[in-house]
């Protein structure tokens, strides 16, 4: 936008806004509403559908315009509702016109109380209705896919739904069909909607039409409270609201911070919360006991168990960490590990290079780029899902999007942004020197866990001692469900003498502890984590655990070992922020967290890369699916999004094998053959194939794939 | 009276012009030679001279919307001729006739705009329903394929629409050439700057561009003398409804309205007296039979608050009830509203129902003013002017009858009981036909 002001008059008030503002725009500015539906500038340019938004405007045709079209103009004059009859009425016969058909069932309907069409009709609309004819009525509700559920009767057609899925997600499933009284919203041949970002729609509805399952009937907004909060599902951090009545979890919307995720949210990160409650949740801890499994005890013979079992160890001790601990739980643990124990042997969560730091900009900056290129070959939607909107949209800027490394490309472009999605990243200091060496603006690495990268920082801010494993492993101490499924975790548990574990589920370790704690999910926690940016983000306790959060436990028992530590997460994040975060006090994290600038260069060895496709096979990259894992697993309204039996494949790939897209093929390597459907995708290069872990069974890095 | 000079009929009597050969005959692409021997903004200029209106129905200076144009060099987009063939206005059937019988004419006439504009992709929108016309053309441009000379780079897509209304208005017809559901888009951008695919695109009615040639070679200043001012050379009228001789005839602008009936059309047939006249088509103005003594052209007919729109003039006899008629025009609109704007979607449907309970019978006072009241909250309110005609188009016949719509409150019903005989009226098709010459098929 530039510079240049403009000065125009809403009301009798004299406005400067830069030139290209939008008029809704201009008038917030000066304060004044001009009341709006379908204008929603995150979906792309204005429809002027709805006409809530008709204003006088000189100079222009002597009729109402739609201001939400308009841009301002020097000179121009504004007349909202306030002060226009003229406005005044188009905005009433709007409303009029919306409410006609629309049922007025608000006393049943989950929009009550949150809905803009109340709202708008108590500011601007009619007190009464001439309206004596019967309704256009629809068959209601109809389960457009398990999560959302559609009442065409209250749908007002501001066609915001269908836009973002057309223009946001690109995934071109919601459509209108029929025409005029008869329009409505539907699926692309009614089939369900299944797409990584569906949920949005639920909160861009103005009205009641597009409800969540998991959400109807659940409570009334003046019952609720929402908690602002970050998502932990993955590494980018969207900022969220959860919503709470009774102490329960109802619900997760977006609190659009504008940098990082712009308000939209994927299906897991919306919908996943529901696994706090699953049946097989761990409240109590539970103590093997020979030849009779496990026993629940109490949390004081838990301590006791834990305190023989870290005594008994003598030092030999591994911690495994998930990558999904707060920083204030990871840097706690290493108080009592490595400083109270001496024991430095760790797993971690993938480490990210400080090398990225040099070419640290926001999310957002995605968008602004001229040039992304997409490396490391794992699909960025199911890594970091939010990632992929802002690649998404720096497309239909005009963006070239490369999944390939063009060096020109970058070197010539002004705002060149790179991604690393994948394995053989070294945690960004492959991209960090790639951005170094062609002068990309910025680089991201995304890791795949939440806040891996917070967890090694407070990890390495509680000592400076190398670590030298131990061997044999005399306890190993498992944190959280991700290092619990790690298979290098599990190898090493098979050689220890004694296992701990922090799990939330039953049976995630079950088969190798000795003693397993209750865990908590990132929605009963205080504390903070670090996204893929390197935003420190401030996450808070939305509802109260069904056991002690860690912080708690681990403070009772590094007591007993002469270890001080605060229960309270602002004091461990204070001495964590001294080392690792320059001093950042816990207060100043804030609501809608800024961005660390960026550091200095650093020099990180690079290790060549393995060469691809040597053999005429493909290369096979698996990846861990977004809808996977123990909490979605738990979610059964989520099921139908789980990944599908697929291949993924370049086109000039599946061409040269005579493969199109939709195609049963057969997928071979050394003796193992897998029946998949071939998908074509256009955000993989060339001798690289994709499928998702679950459906990878025991092919190799190499294969062949051929129509079955 | 008799028709006009013909202009964009001329020679079609006389001559098979759907042949290649014989429109050649009679003179036909020497003007797209001639066009190319000037520069482009050299058209642009006769054509601006001629004073050419838009025929489609807004009436816009056709020669100036050319002019809108971005230059090659200013926009390296590549840029569109968009000729709208979706001719759907009830009342208005000249498009079909000129397709049917002259395609050959609006071929040159697509060459020549492509030259003015800069453009070599011409897209031909033809209504589906059109079949006789579009196998002409399909026939036509299959002729011009064979002659390189005459086509030289440009290429003539022919693409029929689905049977939407709205398609008709030029930026819901670039939608739905887009792929897309054909619903307008907000203007500004104009077509002209960023239409067809966000290129610079000029969108033009089919009997515009079929006159194109012709004011080439009469020159723009003599195409000019036709007429009267504002209203320039000849136009299409399709004369339907009660009259003796329904059909198409070409006729110089400004000749009074009631010659329009009475000569071309023949009359109201079997002793009826005419009772109101549509003038240019289902969305306008209705007249009273004692107001047609007016110049068939743009400024008489706005001194009457209404227009020439696509030129389909309908006469309506004493039969007729005004209530069945609004009916019949109001569902009309409701079902062809696309459903984007909220007005025009709900409102439709509502007048709709307050016309049906009104006939009913069991319509009250309130009832008549909230139709008015509806009406009136319609337009000026809309996104296109769908929804803003119908309101129009319904108001003027409760205020042009209002006694008769007071009739239908006052005696709980309707005046004319079943005798109304509207399916001569918005439904010619088989009026169609009035050349015999010419073969025009629904």
């Amino acid at each position: 936008m530039s510079t240049e002001l403009v000065t125009l008059t809403i009301d009798g008030n004299t406005v400067q806004v830069p030139k290209g503002t939008g008029l809704v725009e201009a008038a917030l500015a000066a304060g004044i509403e001009i009341p709006v539906f379908c204008y929603e500038p995150r979906l792309g340019p204005p429809v002027g559908a709805c006409r809530m938004c008709l204003c006088e405007i000189t100079p222009g045709p002597p009729k109402p315009q739609a201001a939400c079209t308009l841009t301002v103009q020097d000179g121009m004059t504004v007349r909202t509702a306030l002060t226009s009859p003229l406005a005044r009425e188009a905005q009433n016969a709007t409303l009029e016109f919306i409410l006609v058909n629309h049922p007025l069932d608000c006393p049943v309907c989950d929009k009550g109380g949150e809905c803009p069409l109340q709202d708008l009709t108590f500011r601007y609309g009619p007190g009464n209705t001439r309206m004596t004819f019967p309704k256009r009525t629809f068959d209601k509700p109809i389960p457009i896919s398990p999560l959302i559920a559609l009442d065409r009767e209250r749908c007002i057609l501001c066609y915001r739904c269908t836009r973002f899925s057309e223009s946001v997600a690109e995934d071109g499933q919601l459509i209108a069909r029929n025409r005029g009284s008869l329009s409505q919203i539907a699926t692309f041949e009614d089939e369900p909607y299944r797409a990584h970002f569906t949920g949005n729609v639920i909160e861009l509805c103005p009205v009641g039409a597009l409800t969540s399952t998991q959400y109807r009937f659940e409570g009334r907004p003046w019952e609720i409270q929402n908690v602002p909060t970050v998502c932990g599902m993955c590494p980018v951090g969207c900022n969220v609201n959860a919503t709470t009545r009774e102490g329960k979890v109802k619900r997760i919307i977006s609190r659009n911070h504008h940098d990082v995720d712009r308000g939209w949210l994927c299906d897991k990160g919306r919908f996943a919360f529901s696994h706090l409650r699953a049946g097989d949740r761990l409240t109590d801890p539970l103590l093997r006991v020979r030849r009779r499994g496990f026993e629940e005890v109490s949390w004081d013979r838990a301590l006791d168990e834990a305190e023989r079992l870290l005594r008994e160890a003598e030092g030999r001790i591994v911690t495994c960490l998930s990558g999904s601990e707060t920083v204030e739980q990871a840097h706690a643990l290493a108080k009592l590990l490595r400083g109270g124990l001496g024991s430095h042997g760790a797993v971690l969560p993938e480490e990210v290079s400080d090398a990225l730091d040099a070419f640290r900009v926001p999310l957002s900056a995605i968008a602004e780029a001229d040039v992304v290129t997409v490396l490391g070959d794992a699909p960025v939607v199911e890594r970091a899902p939010i990632v992929e909107l802002w690649i998404k949209e720096a497309r239909r800027r005009g963006a070239r999007v490369l999944y390939e490394l063009d060096e020109d490309a970058v070197r010539s472009a002004e705002r060149a942004i790179l991604v690393w999605s994948g394995p053989l990243g070294q945690g960004g200091a492959r991209v960090a020197a790639l951005a170094r060496t062609l002068g990309a603006r910025g680089a991201f690495y995304l890791p795949e866990t939440a806040n891996g990268r917070g967890v090694c920082d407070a990890w390495a801010a509680a000592a400076d001692d190398e670590p030298t494993p131990p061997d044999p492993v005399g306890l190993l101490f498992v944190s959280g469900d991700e290092a619990a499924a790690n298979p290098a975790v599990r190898a090493l548990a098979e050689g220890a003498e004694r296992v701990i574990a922090v799990s939330m589920f039953q049976g995630l370790a079950a088969g190798w502890a000795d003693l397993i704690l209750p865990g908590t999910s990132y929605l009963e926690r205080d504390g903070t984590y670090v996204n893929l940016e390197g935003r420190i983000q401030r996450l808070r306790r939305v509802v109260i655990p069904p056991a002690p959060d860690e912080l708690a436990w681990i403070a009772k028992l590094a007591e007993r070992f002469g270890v001080a530590l605060s229960p309270y997460p602002s004091a461990v994040f204070d001495e964590v922020s001294a080392t690792a975060f320059g001093g950042l006090p816990f207060g100043e994290v804030g609501e809608f967290a800024p961005l660390p600038h960026a550091g200095g260069v650093e020099t990180t060895e690079i290790e060549p890369l393995p060469e691809t496709a040597t053999d005429g096979g493909l290369r096979l990259v698996r990846y861990r699916a977004l809808f996977s894992g123990p909490a979605v697993e738990r979610v059964p309204e989520l099921q139908f999004q789980r990944a599908l039996p697929e291949i993924q494949l370049a086109e000039s790939d599946a061409h040269a094998r005579g493969i199109r897209n939709g195609a049963q093929v057969s997928v071979r390597s050394s003796g193992t053959s897998v029946s998949l459907r071939a998908r074509l995708a256009r955000d993989l290069r060339p001798g690289v194939a994709r499928i998702a872990e679950e459906h990878a069974g025991d092919l190799q890095p190499s294969v062949e794939v051929a129509p079955a | 009276m008799a028709e006009a000079r013909q202009i964009v009929f001329a020679d079609a009597a006389e001559r098979d012009l759907t042949k290649l050969a014989e429109y050649e005959a009679v003179g036909g692409y020497a003007m797209l030679e001639k066009a190319r021997a000037m520069t482009p903004q050299a058209v642009i200029e006769e054509v601006v001279a001629s004073e050419l209106r838009g025929r489609g129905g807004a009436f816009f200076p056709t020669g100036r919307k050319w002019s809108f144009v971005p230059k090659p060099e200013q926009n390296p987009n590549p840029h569109y001729l968009l000729v709208n063939a979706d001719e759907s206005e009830p009342g208005s059937f000249k498009d079909n006739e000129i397709m049917a019988r002259v395609p050959h004419r609006l071929i040159e006439g697509c060459l020549i705009t492509a030259h003015a504009v800069e453009s070599t992709h011409v897209f031909i929108y033809i209504r589906g329903e059109y079949t006789g016309p579009y196998r002409v053309l399909v026939a036509a441009l299959e002729e011009l394929h064979e002659r390189p000379d005459l086509r030289g780079d440009v290429t003539i897509v022919l693409h029929r629409g689905a049977g939407a209304y709205i398609c008709g208005e030029e930026t819901a017809l670039l939608e739905s050439l887009e792929g897309k559901r054909g619903q307008p888009r907000t203007k500004p951008p104009f077509p002209a700057i960023a239409g067809l695919y966000a290129s610079p695109t000029v969108v033009n009615n089919v009997e515009t561009i079929a006159t194109v040639p012709q004011v080439l070679a009469m020159g723009g200043a003599e195409y000019a003398k036709l007429g009267v001012p504002d209203s320039r050379g000849t136009r299409v009228v399709s004369i339907s409804g009660h009259v003796a001789r329904p059909g198409n005839y070409e006729i110089e602008n400004g000749v009074s309205l009631r010659s329009l009936i009475d000569d071309l059309g023949g009359g109201v047939p079997d002793g009826h007296a005419l009772k109101a006249v549509i003038p240019g088509g289902s969305s306008t103005v209705i007249l009273r039979a004692d107001e047609i003594d007016v110049g068939y052209d743009f400024n008489s007919l706005l001194k009457l608050n209404t227009a020439m729109g696509s030129a389909g003039v309908v006469a309506i006899d004493e039969r007729c009830c005004m209530v069945q008629l609004g009916i019949r025009v109001s569902e009309f609109y409701e079902h062809e509203s696309c459903g984007k704007c909220t007005p025009c979607r709900e409102g439709t449907r509502w007048t709709t129902a307050i016309l049906r309970r009104l006939e009913g019978g069991t319509a009250t006072q309130g009832d008549l003013d909230l139709l008015l009241d509806v009406c009136d909250r319609i337009n000026g309110k809309c996104l296109c002017p769908l929804g803003e005609t119908a309101a129009i188009a319904i108001a003027s016949y409760v205020d042009k009858f209002p006694g008769e719509f007071q009739a239908h409150i006052d005696e709980g019903g309707c005046p004319f009981g079943d005798s109304s005989p509207l399916h001569d009226v918005l439904a010619p098709v088989a009026q169609h036909a009035h050349h015999p010459s010419a073969t025009v098929p629904a």
